[in-house]
Order: structure tokens, then C-alpha cells, then sequence
């Protein structure tokens, strides 16, 4: 260990002021008497458990689809590969409202498909699905990002000895493959549902917020800061651990040792 | 038997080597680092695609591009123990060894009762539970050379068997390895760059050097 200079002593001691004065004051000015009743209300219950079911399912359809979309762009070396990578790594980077609106002028009534998706009679704004939807086009990029970073750690000669074993490549991805990349996995996983879970712009641009439909638990911590400031409160605590949580359960990866 | 005429470039490397390998017969390819000893193998097992040429396993063609035949590795019936090992790190011995029995459709138990043989036979029977991070290097190779021969290939390729033991281990394993080869009944071709280690094991030796047999 070095000695810290005074002048790099100070700034760091800013920084690390700066996330952890709102984090201890968000824990010190709750109402902690208070905090069952506040979680206990309709509203509270509501925001929760849709929170849950739409970061749910937006984790599974980002494993569904990501996990395969992480594997070809580690994997095969196709034209577009790298331009492929950016596109799916954007929204990382982008203002989630602007995912929102992208998504309306997609999906929307006037959208692109939203005509071809209207004479299937489906409608994703302003609808749950469109929550789940919205959640996972801000989320999948965490999960494909750490997958694909899983698959090329996988030393390609495994799968060659598992082919050259007898293995067809639907067994070999799922005896060698996927088992090698789980730690990978779990983490983008992880990553993925706690973003879902905290997705705030697209969602409310994209599906609006009706109570016990589309407004999530983000959602409601903002409404509820004008009528009632304590179950905002309890809500976001209830994120910061979730978040929490999740950190924790990434600290191998992130956190080092 | 193996009858093979071998055309591929791969990088800097160009390969033209014919070989003919009989039932019983142990042919042992020795050479420097990238004179394309693996190479060999792995257009052999299928890993890797000839440009031109042929391989034939017993009357069986695997390989022949003029004509479009290309059997994939999963269809040969070629054994290798690889380089570095290469045992699935997630598995146990037992299940390592078991992983081409099942891969071919044999259930479950029943690849595992004759993988804990084929570990018994190559006098690896205790460590049938362990993972391949806790084996030595000797158990290692032993364990791989289960999970080639439980296949009953036609074919066993062996790439550097006796690489990276100490010296106690690599005897032990050279007997090991004599005996193995002297009870298996198709066609053996390793890969070694020991020229003591190919005599000792090898029926026949070939050096090859720059993709092409050294005269």
C-alpha cells in the first residue's frame, strides 16, 4: 500500500460522499415505524408484485433469446458481427426514454409492426406485456454482454474434444457448453433482472402507468412522493435491497477480492 | 485399418502426408512443434476438414472431398486422447468417461457401469468421483485414455500422452500405455515430440517436419 496524496485524498473522499450521503440518508430518514403499514397498502402490494412478474419474465425472455444471440456473436465470425455487438450494446448507453419512444414508433398503433401486430389483435402499449417488453429491451444487453464474455472464456478445444468424443452439437452445448458458461450466466442473469426490476423511462413511455397493470415498482415510488412521501420511501428501500442483493450475489465478478 | 492421404493448409502450415495403419499397428508421428503432428489427428477425428485427399477407416470413407464425403467427428469411430487432456472440468472422472457412451445414446447407468471398467482397466478404477482439478498429471492421461478407449474405436489417436508428467509418472504411464496398446485391436496413431517415447510404444515411427515426412 501506498501513501495517498492529499490531492487525490480529497476528491476521492467527494466521490465516495456523493453515492453514499443519499444511500445512508435514504436508510436514516425512513420511517422505519411506519414501514409495514406503508408496504402493506394496496398500492404498495400491487406495484410489488407486477414488479416481480414483469422483471421476471423479462429476465427469462433476455435468457430465451440473449443466451443464444451471446453464443453466435462469441462464437461464429459473420459479416456485421461487430456492428451486431453495438447495436445490441446500446441500450446500455441509451437514455431509457428513448427506448421508449423507439419502442412506440416500433410497436405502437402507428408503429412499424404495430399494424401487422393489430390484425393479430395484439397490443403492447399501454399493457403489461408492453412493461415486460420495455423492461427487456433495456435488460438484455447486461445478459448478453456477460454471456458472451462467458463463451469466449469456454476454451473452444472443450467443444472440439466433445464433437471428436461423439457428442452432436445440440449435446455438446448442453453437457459442455452451458455448463462451463453457468457462472457467466447466473451473473448476467443477476445484472439483468436487477435492471429490469429498476427500469423506470422506457416503461413509463412505452406502457404508461396504470396501477396493477403496467406501473411497476419504480413507477409507483415516483407517483407516490407527492401523495404519500413515506411508502415512497419504503418502496425505494425495498429496491435498495434488492440491489443490494444482487451485488452481493455478483461480488465474485465485480467486486474482486 | 487406416488408409489416409492428407491435403490442408491451416495457417502457415501445409500438410501432405500419406499413412497407412494396420489393425495391431501402433505408428507413432514424431516431429518439432508445428510440424503438424496435431494437425494430423485432428483432420483424422474429424475436427478439422481436408482440402483435398482421403481418409479411409476399415474400407469406410470419413474424408474425400472431390467426391463430397465428409463424416462428422460424432460418426467416426476414432477415439483420441487429446493434448493437455482436455477433461471437461465440470465432470467427474467417471462421468468424463461415461460423456461418449452417452452422447451416442446409451442411458445413463448403464454408460457409467462401463466407464467404471474401462477406469479399471487402465488402473483408474479410485478415482472414478473425482474432478479432473484434482488429479495429477499421470491420473489425468490415464483417465483420458479411459474416455478414448471405452468408445471401442477402430482408431486411437493419442497426442502427446507422456507430455508434462515427471519422470516416475511418465515411466509408470509408458507401461501402462505398452500394455493398453498391445490388447487394443484397431489401428493407433500418436503423436509425440519424444523420439525415446515413440520407440517405446510405436510399431512403426514416421518424422515429419514442415507438414511432410522427413526422408
Amino acid at each position: 500500500m501506498s501513501r495517498a496524496p492529499r490531492l487525490l485524498l480529497v476528491p476521492a473522499l467527494v466521490a465516495a460522499g456523493l453515492i453514499g450521503v443519499p444511500l445512508v440518508a435514504l436508510v436514516v430518514r425512513a420511517p422505519w415505524p411506519e414501514l409495514s403499514r406503508a408496504l402493506a397498502g394496496d398500492e404498495a402490494r400491487n406495484a410489488l408484485g407486477l414488479s416481480l412478474v414483469c422483471s421476471l419474465s423479462a429476465t427469462a425472455l433476455s435468457l430465451v433469446f440473449g443466451v443464444p444471440l451471446a453464443w453466435l456473436l462469441a462464437r461464429v465470425d459473420f459479416p456485421g458481427r461487430r456492428l451486431l455487438r453495438a447495436l445490441v450494446t446500446l441500450p446500455m448507453v441509451l437514455p431509457p426514454v428513448v427506448g421508449g419512444v423507439a419502442l412506440l414508433l416500433a410497436f405502437g398503433r402507428r408503429g412499424l409492426l404495430g399494424g401487422a401486430l393489430g390484425a393479430l389483435g395484439i397490443q403492447l402499449p399501454f399493457t403489461t406485456a408492453g412493461a415486460v417488453l420495455a423492461e427487456t429491451f433495456v435488460a438484455l444487453p447486461f445478459l448478453v454482454v456477460a454471456a458472451e464474455a462467458g463463451f469466449r472464456q469456454i476454451d473452444p478445444r472443450f467443444e472440439e474434444a466433445a464433437a471428436v468424443l461423439g457428442a452432436k452439437p445440440g449435446f455438446a452445448l448442453r453437457r459442455v457448453t452451458l455448463p462451463l458458461a453457468a457462472p457467466a450466466l447466473r451473473a448476467g442473469a443477476a445484472l439483468c433482472w436487477a435492471r429490469a426490476l429498476g427500469e423506470f423511462g422506457a416503461t413509463i413511455t412505452f406502457a404508461g402507468s396504470f396501477p396493477g397493470r403496467t406501473q411497476t415498482l419504480p413507477l409507483a415510488v415516483y407517483l407516490a412522493l407527492e401523495h404519500d412521501p413515506d411508502a415512497a420511501i419504503a418502496l425505494s428501500l425495498v429496491l435498495l435491497v434488492v440491489s443490494v442483493a444482487a451485488l452481493v450475489a455478483l461480488r465474485d465478478r465485480w467486486l474482486g477480492a | 485399418m487406416l488408409e489416409a492421404r492428407l491435403e490442408l493448409s491451416l495457417g502457415e502450415l501445409e500438410l501432405r502426408l500419406d499413412l497407412s495403419v494396420g489393425a495391431g499397428e501402433v505408428l507413432a508421428l514424431v516431429g518439432p512443434n508445428g510440424a503438424g503432428k496435431t494437425t494430423t489427428l485432428r483432420a483424422l477425428a474429424g475436427a478439422l476438414r481436408l482440402d483435398a485427399g482421403r481418409i479411409a477407416l476399415d474400407g469406410r470413407v470419413l474424408d474425400e472431398p472431390a467426391r463430397g464425403t465428409f463424416v462428422p467427428p460424432e460418426a467416426r469411430a476414432v477415439g483420441m486422447a487429446f493434448q493437455d487432456r482436455l477433461l471437461f472440468p465440470h465432470l467427474t472422472a467417471l462421468d468424463n468417461v461415461a460423456f461418449g457412451l452417452e452422447a451416442r445414446g446409451l442411458g445413463r447407468l448403464a454408460a457409467q457401469a462401463r466407464a467404471r471398467e474401462a477406469l479399471a482397466r487402465v488402473g483408474a478404477g479410485g478415482l472414478a468421483g473425482r474432478r479432473p482439478a484434482a488429479l495429477s498429471g499421470g491420473q489425468a492421461q490415464r483417465v483420458a485414455l479411459a474416455r478414448a478407449l471405452v468408445l471401442a474405436p477402430r482408431l486411437l489417436l493419442l497426442d502427446e500422452p507422456l507430455a508434462a508428467l515427471d519422470t516416475l509418472a511418465r515411466e509408470a504411464l509408458r507401461d501402462e500405455l505398452r500394455r493398453q496398446l498391445a490388447g487394443f485391436a484397431g489401428a493407433t496413431v500418436l503423436v509425440s515430440h519424444d523420439a525415446d517415447d515413440a520407440k517405446a510404444l510405436a510399431t512403426r515411427t514416421l518424422h515429419i517436419e514442415a507438414g511432410r515426412v522427413e526422408s
